[in-house]
């Protein structure tokens, strides 16, 4: 791949004052909600701070919208499938938190790109497999973000009492699914689940 | 390279700051900025022309615009309003092979944009109007700063690709004045979003055979 120039936006955002909403990923990530995983060097974290990702993790190595992998702990409801209810606490997820003061203009770019509602996610491959040493599922799922692209995600769901803890990796369909599901595969070898948590509450909406 | 049909809606902004896509004005920017496009590649030596797609190209023109949005709204996200070091150093992005569009089009590559216009409603204008003339009475008269009126925010933002789908080139420009569903407007903005493009550099002749001219 050929370096691209990046042009205009260098003047207009000269002023931007960085943030700390995302940091990188070194060594293991530990969840105050009982799991731990490791990313591979070049990917960034969301960190825990204003917006408090309350024991998720979410990470990214171009931009949250471009490949996601995020790791969570839900309960094990009478409700709604596992792995839909994984994929809806990441949709949750504070992803494109703001910048510094400096930063506005590129972030109206950024929020003006988003909003509206994602189609409902499909499973159109499930099965049960162990995860991080649990009885768990695998399950592919799809969908259309909110600006009509098709999405592909694959959660691992690790079962343990009245709790799911999972993995999971969305991306777009075109290009980066399968650009970085490897990586996704490696990471989901080194996710642990324990101590047993203190019972998480859910992402802010 | 073939200049795909910008995705660029354009808004009517109220005074209460709601925003109301206007398809009129949509469906004039897009062509507006289509061709503005195509003249700052002219502009400098690069062969630019529309792409009308077909049955037969649409669904993935459409796939790769779409992914072109969202690479350019994490490029801006990732570049300038958080530290994400790894893309600032590394940029490097792409929309997967094109190689079958650019050979059905016979074209070396593409030109995606994409963007967000909003006009000011005649009720905004007027409010914003009489809040900035009230404003610099109060100054004159010793109270306070003059208010900077609101009209509405555009963006766009250009990216050339190669037919194996990588970012050559990005470049994304916002603007509080001027309208991206008329011609003057949409070249302001192109020519923004396009400044720093370099013009297209000479390939070299392959051996014992003359330069190619670039699509």
């Amino acid at each position: 791949m050929r370096r691209a120039p990046i042009g205009a936006l260098v003047a207009l955002c000269a002023c931007a004052t960085p943030t700390t909403t995302w940091r990188p990923a070194t060594g293991a990530i530990r969840s105050s909600a009982g799991f731990s995983l490791r990313l591979p060097p070049g990917w960034m974290v969301l960190s825990r701070g204003p917006s408090s990702t309350n024991g998720f993790i979410a990470a990214s190595r171009d931009g949250p919208g471009l490949q996601c992998i995020a790791a969570g702990v839900t309960a094990l409801g009478p409700e709604g499938s596992p792995a839909l209810n994984a994929l809806a606490a990441w949709q949750r997820l504070p992803l494109y938190g703001s910048g510094g003061s400096g930063s506005g203009r590129a972030l109206f770019i950024v929020s003006s790109s988003l909003g509206g509602e994602a189609s409902p996610p499909e499973v159109v491959a499930f099965s049960g497999v162990p995860v991080a040493g649990l009885p768990g599922f695998r399950a592919e799922m799809a969908f259309v973000d909110p600006r009509g692209m098709p999405v592909r995600a694959l959660v691992l769901g690790a079962i343990s009492g009245d709790w799911v803890y999972w993995i999971l990796y969305a991306a777009p369909a075109r290009h980066y699914y399968e650009l970085d599901l490897p990586t996704f595969e490696d990471v989901a070898t080194t996710f642990r689940v324990g101590p047993l948590p203190r019972p998480p509450t859910e992402p802010p909406p | 390279m073939g200049v795909v049909e910008p995705v660029v809606p354009v808004y009517e902004l109220d005074s209460a700051g709601n925003l109301r896509e206007v398809p009129e004005w949509t469906h004039a920017a897009q062509q507006q900025l289509a061709q503005a496009i195509a003249a700052e590649l002219e502009a400098r030596g690069i062969r630019a022309f529309p792409v009308v797609s077909s049955l037969e190209t649409e669904a993935e023109l459409d796939d790769a615009l779409l992914l072109f949005g969202a690479v350019a709204r994490d490029a801006v996200y990732a570049n300038y309003v958080i530290p994400f070091v790894s893309p600032a150093a590394r940029f490097q992005y792409s929309l997967g092979d094109l190689s079958g569009l650019a050979a059905t089009y016979g074209v070396d590559g593409f030109v995606f944009a994409v963007g967000h216009g909003e006009n000011s409603s005649a009720g905004r204008t007027a409010s914003e109007v009489g809040k900035t003339v009230t404003s610099a009475l109060l100054a004159i008269l010793g109270g306070g700063g003059v208010y900077t009126p609101q009209f509405g925010e555009d963006w766009l933002a250009v990216g050339l690709v190669d037919a194996k789908g990588d970012l050559l080139w990005f470049g994304v420009r916002d603007s509080s004045s001027g309208d991206v569903s008329v011609k003057s407007g949409a070249a302001s903005i192109t020519h923004g979003a396009t400044e720093q493009m370099p013009p297209r550099q000479p390939a070299p002749p392959p051996p014992g055979g003359p330069a190619q001219e670039a699509r």
